[in-house]
């Protein structure tokens, strides 16, 4: 599996890579330390997991997040984090992120997310998910009544934004997102839903895409990072 | 109006300056023009003879009971003044010479006639429809007949007029004229207009122009009293003219005559109280008196007997009103002199001219008078009304300005009022979010002091010493990262409540307890979720739980961890008492071997314990610890 590596501490760029090398058959194909070079690579570069560092020297990863999700639509986005904050985390979900995990993970822990997310699995917590749900009720809400914080986008966006700022969640995504609010996890929630740990673990990443759809008008993704951030 | 500018004053003496002058411009071409034409045209003297009531009418006066022989009389002929208590009828003899070449252009021109009456030309009567001889009563009114060719010879010509008149009723005749048809035509027809139409406009003027003035009191019964006076003494007064254009009689002479003085009276009444009140006179004894005048006035001209009501109704009544009302107009001068306002000065003026027309009415009424005169104060009074109504409306635009003003003031200020407020509101609460950041800030440092910070510096002077492991320093940074951690599971943009704080910790400790083979179980009871706690009192219900979880993972050899959150109380009220958080209790119930049974090794000498005592009771809470060989049970109830 070909990965790519964006982040700019020498050390971390080292311990990343120790940890996927360990591992047979992943292969980092690059490496990069700013925004310019990271968007260059994702355009030339063909690789199937790209593992992202949002703070970066010269901008946020956020927009590597993005050109990836453009360029190399299949591939799975990791973002690295020291502190998994739920803001910085939900924007990066919008922006096209697959899925998020500490850096001080242990390297089993680092190639368990790895393996989830090749299976097609998106990690999710209680601080995420009530994000999520709070963004998406805002957007429900319609523009009466967003709350205060929200209005800093413009008229243009708020006009795009009424119909694509609700992701179109299911029922039953939403009670999946509503309970691991509440702190269960999601093999409870597949017994609380009458499911499978399989399918309950699927929702999350099927809401990833939603929300990184949602957000395709640029004035979206604005809000959303102003809602956000 | 002190406080209207100089420009509104001028404005409004100009609009009173251009009615009056309007008004008063007719009048004075209509007086001008046709008396010099018609002197020629003049019969001014008549031989008269008197024929009383038959029946009854022997006891009215001294002169009835027989006819009297002829005897010359001038023209006009009151009979109230000449022939007092005389009803019956008087044949008034002319002699006219007429030219041959004017036998086909002469007409019968009357101003006044009362109360009625019939006309022989040569011993042949004189009939016209509408004419004379018609109604049963008239005593305001011009007649104008012309004579016909036929009835005329050339040289001396008789002409009777035979005028019928019921005693004390105002009967009588006016100086005629007989002449040219065109010349007196015109001369009846502005007569007619001055008599008869003009009475008309002039009372329907007052009326209508009353009517908006008495509105004005009905909403504002004390405020408006001036205008209610002047409006009742108006409506009254424009009612009671319409007794001049009246071709009936509505009630016998001995009823009819005492009401129509009598209403006078009372109009005047109000109109007098009117303008010394808007020279703030209020004197209430003056009042009281025109009141029981006016009361015992009108029983007065009742109870006279009509024989003498004629005689007396002047003195009794019109001359003591006369004399009232200037000692009112001049109180109301003297009080514009002393105080003037436009209003005043403007009122004045009109009043004033009353003066003039209520002379020549009372001197008409008393019989001094020319009979043949029009009336004059029911046309002239208007001329007050008008400008009583012009200064109404002007007070009234004034008191819109006014209001408008006060609108505009009221309105700025409310909308700095709001700024004010608003600024008050905008620094108080960045006054606040400053206080809260100082104390989320201050409270962050000493978490991180007390928790990160002494894990680092004991781990710092660990290291300088050489005293610490390769494996204690993993231990020791992991025990700071973990703090941090714990930081921030307790608080977050999304964190608000407890159960969300507990759900983080849970969820952040869920897969490290899952790799050594612990599952957790998570619990939340009936209304749970909605409690929320301080950052600081958050933090420490998380590192009990921590440490709980810590003790049974570590020392008891757990398998299972259940997180239980639920309502200590019995009733559960979701919405008890707005803000105030129920009781509860938090379970952490572990599956491992006890406490007792935990190895001396692991066990920490109780000073986990304690820490956790220490904290609950900073809580407010109790912690308590239930442990058997089948497991533990640690208790926090809030």
């Amino acid at each position: 599996m070909r990965l790519v590596v964006i982040e700019d501490d020498p050390y971390w760029q080292q311990a990343i890579r120790a940890i996927i090398e360990h591992r047979p058959g992943y292969r980092v194909v690059a490496t990069c330390g700013n925004v310019v070079q990271a968007l260059r690579t994702v355009q030339e570069t063909v690789f199937d997991l790209i593992i992202v560092d949002l703070g970066l020297p010269d901008g946020s990863g956020i927009d590597v997040i993005r050109a990836a999700r453009r360029h190399q639509p299949e591939a799975d986005i990791l973002v690295a984090t020291v502190f998994a904050d739920e803001a910085n985390v939900v924007a990066a979900i919008y922006a096209g992120a697959t899925g998020y995990l500490l850096k001080e993970s242990a390297p089993d822990q680092w190639i368990a997310a790895i393996d989830e997310l090749r299976a097609g699995n998106s990690p999710i917590d209680p601080k995420i998910a009530r994000h999520i749900l709070g963004a998406v009720q805002r957007g429900r809400g319609g523009m009466g009544r967003q709350p205060v914080g929200h209005q800093a986008q413009s008229p243009a966006a708020d006009g795009e934004a009424a119909d694509s700022d609700d992701p179109g969640l299911t029922a039953r995504e939403m009670e999946v997102l509503q309970l691991v609010a509440r702190g269960f996890t999601l093999v409870e929630v597949a017994k609380f839903l009458n499911m499978s740990p399989h399918t309950s673990r699927g929702h999350a990443k099927a809401i990833y895409r939603k929300l990184e759809v949602s957000s395709r008008g640029e004035a979206v993704f604005e809000a959303s990072a102003l809602g956000l951030i | 109006m002190e406080t209207v500018g100089r420009s509104g004053a001028r404005r409004l003496a100009a609009v009173v300056g251009i009615i009056l002058a309007l008004l008063v411009a007719p009048l004075a071409a209509g007086w001008l023009t046709p008396a010099a034409n018609l002197a020629p045209w003049r019969l001014g003297d008549a031989a008269l003879t008197l024929v009383p009531d038959d029946g009854g009418s022997s006891d009215r006066g001294s002169l009835s009971g027989a006819p009297s022989p002829d005897s010359p009389v001038s023209l006009p002929d009151p009979w109230n003044r000449k022939h007092p208590g005389f009803g019956g009828t008087g044949h008034y003899r002319f002699t006219i010479r007429v030219e041959p070449d004017a036998l086909a252009d002469r007409a019968l021109y009357v101003p006044r006639l009362s109360n009625h009456g019939a006309i022989e030309i040569n011993g042949a009567p004189l009939t016209e429809p509408g004419g004379i001889g018609n109604a049963a009563w008239h005593w305001n009114r011009p007649f104008y007949l012309a004579i016909p060719a036929d009835n005329l010879h050339a040289g001396d010509n008789s002409i009777v007029i035979s005028v019928t008149g019921l005693a004390n009723s105002r009967a009588g005749l006016s100086d005629i004229y007989v002449g040219p048809r065109e010349l007196l035509g015109d001369a009846y027809r502005l007569r007619w207009f001055f008599q008869v139409d003009l009475l008309w406009i002039a009372n329907l003027t007052v009326v209508i122009l009353a009517v908006p003035l008495l509105f004005n009191w009905l909403r504002d019964p004390v405020g408006s009293a001036n205008y209610g006076l002047f409006g009742a003494g108006s409506i009254l007064f424009g009612l009671r003219n319409f007794h001049g254009v009246f071709d009936f009689l509505p009630l016998p002479v001995a009823y009819w005559w005492p009401l129509v003085s009598a209403s006078l009276g009372w109009s005047l009444c109000f109109i007098f109280v009117f303008l010394l009140r808007l020279c703030d006179y209020r004197w209430r004894a003056f009042e009281i008196a025109l009141a029981v005048f006016a009361t015992a006035g009108s029983i007065m001209l009742f109870a006279v007997p009509t024989a003498h009501f004629m005689a007396l109704a002047p003195w009794l009544w019109y001359i003591p009103l006369f004399v009232i009302g200037l000692f009112c107009v001049g109180a109301f001068a003297y009080g514009t002199f002393a105080r003037p306002t436009l209003h005043r000065v403007v009122l004045l003026i009109g009043v004033l001219g009353q003066i003039g027309p209520a002379v020549h009415d009372i001197l008409w009424i008393q019989g001094t008078g020319s009979f043949s005169s029009v009336l004059w104060m029911a046309l002239s009074f208007p001329l007050v009304l008008i400008i009583t109504s012009v200064l109404l409306a002007d007070d009234m635009a004034k008191t819109r300005a006014a209001l408008g003003n006060m609108n505009k003031l009221l309105e700025a200020r409310v909308a700095a009022a709001r700024r004010d407020l608003e600024a008050m509101y905008e620094s108080r609460r960045a006054t606040e979010r400053e206080a809260i950041g100082t104390q989320e800030r201050m409270r962050l440092m000493r978490d991180m002091h007390d928790g990160v910070g002494t894990r680092l510096s004991l781990l710092l002077s660990g290291l300088t010493r050489g005293e610490i492991a390769a494996g204690e320093v993993e231990d020791a940074v992991r025990g700071s990262l973990e703090e941090l951690h714990l930081l921030l599971d307790a608080r977050g943009p999304s964190t608000a409540t407890l159960a969300d704080a507990l759900a983080n910790l849970r969820y952040r400790l869920d897969p490290r307890l899952a790799a050594t083979g612990v599952e957790t179980r998570w619990e939340l009871g009936p209304g749970v979720e909605d409690i929320v706690l301080s950052a600081e009192a958050t933090l420490h219900v998380l590192r009990i739980v921590q440490e709980c979880i810590t003790n049974a993972v570590r020392h008891g050899q757990a398998r299972v961890v259940t997180f239980r959150i639920e309502r200590s109380d019995a009733t559960l009220q979701p919405d008890s008492a707005a803000g105030k958080n129920p009781s509860f209790v938090i379970l952490v119930i572990d599956d491992g071997v006890g406490i007792d049974k935990a190895s001396a090794l692991t066990r920490g000498g109780g000073r986990g314990l304690a820490n956790m005592r220490a904290r609950s009771e900073a809580l407010g809470g109790t912690f308590t610890l239930h442990s058997d060989a089948t497991g533990t049970v640690a208790r926090l109830a809030l």
